[in-house]
């Protein structure tokens, strides 16, 4: 079975995670399958750039001209497209930042950056894993999923789930604003474990209700209009469909 | 019965430790109350009304392995296929179960009425037919000193639901506040020993101060289905907490964990659900039972309350109070299944 990993725009912390988290399932990756191609550690194999895979996962928002051209070869020569880390699922930080910033006409010809669009607005895509920077336990229970030929699973919790397994006060009643309850969980609570609000970066849970959210945030004294900044920071264009803006 | 000092409250947790006793207690960190291993016994906190967790945390943890089984995977061509022994044939190994090593025993050490009843209702559901071998090795020579509770909060309401009785066989010690001092009664021949008193004794019950009082006469099945809880739930983000944080909730999930390294070796692994979850109530094909959170919330309710009753002669709830006070905009249930009435 042929892998291939490619990188799009991004900081690669979501390949790089899964070198540095994956342990001793690194070996196991690279003995059990073709690595094809993987940015950062090998070059494509067999003369293409995009060499013919059964899964290809693509880290990155789209925000170059030559992004979007990458991502159509990808997907033509990959059975399954997986999108992995919010940048790809969501556009992540860039999708909005994107948006407030005015572009010079100098970046749209020479760099030909345009809005930043998660995988989705250009390709169909298969499964998104999210994360800021992804999850590599995530990433192999997906990953041996699709090769048994099953859909992998999105978690059906949000943050505050793994947040009071992990027997944390809640932050909302120290008066800090946390987006936990309408972010999608898998993360273990990592931040709000160590003290620091949730700010999402996992996009919105499935079964996210901004209203009741914002009904919670006035219940405990909270300002809403504190909140929107929040949600746009890492949520991008998922957190505009729930927002239905 | 025995008028002690704090330091000799911390010498029974010492002591408990030297008899080889894993002993948990409650002890704050991060502005709450938890029960944690008392490593350090000073580290004992006395004054408190409820706790995040609840002894349920120690005795059906919030994850543990069942069971590890050997699977056929190999890697073709194709990949990695894994075989699945109950999908296709018989499992080619015998699976041995992998009961969690012995911890040495379990001690609760000033614990609320409640959250003894709390333990009362988990035997109910763990040790009867058929016995859950995992829940039963924890359980097995349990100790529990019980603190009197002096006042609850406004989310208790324990002598609403006869939470605030010690069930018989349920004490070792009882511990009640006087003064500066406490007074220890010893409630079972363990109990006794450790206050090397002869005989144990019948203590006269002692009952918390309430703030708020209920009757639950809207607890079953027809009112909870005929009412609209849609109001209550207004800011029900559904985000589960009320189930985690509940003494008597104790719904998991079962799932196979698989390495890269080593696929022919699975690992499958007992992990906590919740029915406010989607997960819990869908099945193959996308279909899920409990849509809204409407439903789910009258679920629970029916689970906590007739449903209970009907299967374990006990109701679910007893009383405690976390799944208002923890959840993040405190949706109160109570007025859904009774009425204030003091
Ligand atoms: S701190 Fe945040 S994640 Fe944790 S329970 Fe509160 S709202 Fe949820
Ligand atoms: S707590 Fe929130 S911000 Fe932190 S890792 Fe989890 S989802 Fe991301
Ligand atoms: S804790 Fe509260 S907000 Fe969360 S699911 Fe339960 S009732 Fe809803
Ligand atoms: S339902 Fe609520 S009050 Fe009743 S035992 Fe559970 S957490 Fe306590
Ligand atoms: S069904 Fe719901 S309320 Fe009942 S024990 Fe399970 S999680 Fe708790």
């Amino acid at each position: 079975m042929k892998l291939a990993f490619y990188s799009l725009t991004s900081c690669e912390g979501c390949l790089t995670t899964l070198i540095t988290k994956l342990g001793p399932d690194i070996e196991g990756l690279w003995n059990n399958f073709d690595i094809d191609y993987f940015k950062l550690v090998r070059e494509p194999v067999g003369g293409s750039r995009f060499p013919k895979a059964d899964i290809a996962f693509v880290e990155g928002a789209v925000v170059t001209n030559l992004d979007r051209e990458h991502l159509q070869e990808i997907r033509k020569n990959s059975r399954f497209v997986v999108a992995i880390g919010t940048c790809a699922s969501s556009g992540n930080i860039a999708y909005t930042a994107s948006r407030n910033v005015k572009l010079g006409k100098k970046a749209l010809s020479v760099l030909e950056v345009r809005e930043a669009e998660p995988l989705s607005s250009v390709i169909a895509v298969d499964f998104e894993l999210n994360g800021c920077p992804v999850n590599a336990d995530e990433f192999i229970d997906a990953l041996l999923r699709l090769v048994n030929g099953l859909e992998p699973i999105q978690p059906d919790f949000s943050v505050c789930y793994e947040c009071k397994l992990s027997g944390n006060a809640c932050l909302l009643d120290k008066g800090q604003l946390c987006l936990g309850p309408i972010a999608m969980g898998g993360c273990d609570a990592a931040c709000t474990s160590v003290g620091s609000p949730c700010f999402g970066c996992r996009g919105p849970y499935i079964e996210a209700d901004l209203e009741a959210y914002f009904k919670t945030l006035e219940k405990k004294g909270l300002k809403v209009e504190d909140a929107k900044p929040l949600l746009y920071m890492f949520m991008g264009k998922k957190i505009k469909e729930v927002l239905k803006e | 019965m025995a008028k002690l000092s704090w330091h000799e409250i911390l010498d029974l947790v010492q002591d408990l430790r030297k008899r080889g006793f894993e002993v948990v207690g409650p002890s704050s960190e991060g502005g709450v109350v938890k029960l944690v291993p008392l490593e350090d016994a000073t580290k004992l906190e006395i004054n408190y009304v409820r706790t995040l967790n609840s002894p349920k945390d120690f005795l059906l943890p919030n994850k543990e392995r069942l069971f590890r089984y050997k699977s056929t995977a190999t890697i073709t061509s194709y990949g990695l296929k894994i075989r699945f022994p109950t999908v296709e044939g018989p499992c080619p190994i015998t699976i041995v179960p992998e009961y969690s090593p012995p911890r040495g025993r379990l001690a609760f050490f000033g614990i609320h009425p409640c959250m003894v009843n709390s333990i009362r209702y988990l035997d109910k559901v763990m040790l009867s037919d058929p016995v859950d071998p995992y829940y039963r090795a924890r359980r097995e020579g349990l100790f529990i000193a019980v603190l009197e509770c002096e006042e609850g909060d406004e989310y208790c309401f324990c002598k609403s639901v006869d939470g605030d009785k010690v069930p018989k066989g349920y004490a070792d010690l009882s511990i009640r506040k006087d003064g500066d001092s406490f007074i220890v009664s010893a409630r079972s021949p363990i109990g006794g020993n450790l206050l090397t008193e002869e005989g144990v004794e019948e203590i006269e019950e002692f009952s918390p101060k309430m703030k708020e009082e209920y009757i639950l006469d809207t607890a079953n099945e027809k009112s909870i289905e005929s009412k609209d809880p849609a109001d209550l739930l207004e800011s029900c983000t559904l985000c589960s907490s009320c189930t985690v944080v509940c003494p008597t909730c104790y719904c998991s999930d079962i799932q196979d964990r698989f390495s890269l390294m080593d696929p022919g070796n699975v690992e499958r692994v007992r992990i906590r659900m919740s029915c406010q979850r989607r997960g819990y109530s869908s099945i193959a094909g996308g279909v899920t039972f409990l849509k809204t959170k409407n439903e789910r919330f009258k679920w629970r309710m029916k689970h906590k309350f007739p449903f209970s009753e009907k299967m374990y002669n006990m109701l679910g709830c007893v009383g405690c109070g976390n799944c208002i006070a923890f959840c993040p905009s405190r949706i109160d249930f109570r007025g859904f299944v009774g009425r204030r009435v003091a």
